[in-house]
């Protein structure tokens, strides 16, 4: 599962894949092209469905831009944030929900499905969701990088 | 904070580029674009005005290799540097991993430079970060023009800490690759 101990964020092969089993899910049942969960700071953590017709970390990168900025509007009118919000294109538009982690939960759909039908599917499978997230939470915040495990940089061969 | 997938054997990182407006810190990242192989970077994405001063953010992500069998991936970011919109320059803080502060060596920039330091001291604030807590280096950028202070004078009020810093000329390249490896390298070092 997903672990924030120690600074970092650690995604582990057995929490992924109930994510992404949920995730995967709806995009099968609402006929969406992709859904996507990013972390707060723009981070990409799964990304389901026709991911390659897209830059999934840019895209990750300015939903997360976007949403954020949308906090601000929200303390102007006296709201501690928004919770989904909705962009509109000529041939796919995109669903964005808040999690209860402040994780972002992005749906991209075609417009031949109605806004309606990706919400309600969406409300359908977002308890588990944050479950999912909010078990991370409440996990054994163990340190994510062991010593024996850590990845010992050798940056000067990257370059 | 950094994004450790074992699942896809992936290490991601978010690098901010931090300084004062028209310091060069989009500079930066336009030469690193340019001068990175396509399948080593991705699309460089510029949210900017129409007089191409950056708005919200820039943002280049880069393939940097494997590491004992990780992935590692970098997402830089720069801030927008006018001080009106600073707003936006704590948003793209949030959940940093490294920090490039871009200080403009010219004379006139000398109270700026100060005073985005201590902006950016205020922002990590707000989430409970610190100079000592986030790994960051300096960039004394514009070494090229002629009325700027000397290397001296500006390790004396902006490199308190003695963290790596590096002369630069971004516009031609020269310091942008140094301060990136450094920067890396520096992040890198904190998740062992």
């Amino acid at each position: 599962m997903l672990n924030r101990g120690a600074g970092h964020l650690v995604i582990t092969e057995e929490g992924i894949r109930a994510i992404n089993n949920t995730l995967g899910n709806l995009v099968l049942d609402s006929g969406a092209k992709a859904a996507l969960i990013m972390e707060k700071s723009g981070q990409m953590i799964s990304a389901q469905g026709e991911t390659n017709a897209f830059d999934t970390m840019s895209l990750s990168a300015l939903i997360t831009g976007s949403f954020n900025s949308t906090k601000a509007i929200a303390s102007l009118l006296g709201e501690s944030e928004f919770k989904r919000m909705f962009q509109q294109g000529a041939n796919q538009s995109i669903f964005m929900f808040a999690l209860d982690s402040h994780d972002i939960l992005a749906v991209v759909f075609p417009n031949a499905i109605t806004v309606g039908k990706i919400k309600y599917k969406v409300e359908q499978i977002l308890d588990t969701l944050n479950a999912q997230v909010q078990a991370m939470y409440n996990s054994a915040p163990a340190a994510p990088l062991r010593a024996s495990q850590a990845p010992a940089p050798k940056i000067n061969d990257l370059f | 904070m950094a994004l450790i997938n074992y699942a896809s054997r992936e290490i991601n990182c978010k690098i901010v580029y931090y300084g004062t407006g028209l310091g060069g810190k989009t500079t930066n990242l336009e030469y690193i674009f340019k001068q990175l192989a396509p399948g080593i970077r991705g699309e460089m994405i510029s949210l900017a005005t129409e007089t191409e001063r950056t708005l919200f953010f820039d943002f280049l992500p880069l393939d940097l290799g494997s590491v004992q069998g990780f992935k590692t991936k970098f997402s830089l970011y720069t801030v927008p540097g006018q001080v009106e919109y600073n707003a936006s320059r704590k948003l793209i803080l949030n959940g940093v991993d490294g920090i490039v502060f871009v200080a403009d060596s010219q004379k006139e920039k000398w109270e700026e430079n100060i005073e985005s330091l201590r902006n950016m001291e205020e922002n990590l604030a707000e989430y409970g970060l610190t100079l000592d807590s986030v790994p960051y280096v300096l960039q004394y950028n514009k070494r090229d023009l002629p009325n700027v202070n000397t290397y001296e004078e500006l390790e004396g009020v902006l490199n308190p800490r003695n963290v790596p810093s590096f002369e630069a000329v971004a516009v031609e390249g020269s310091g942008v690759f140094a301060t990136l490896k450094a920067v890396s390298k520096a992040v890198l070092n904190r998740l062992s």
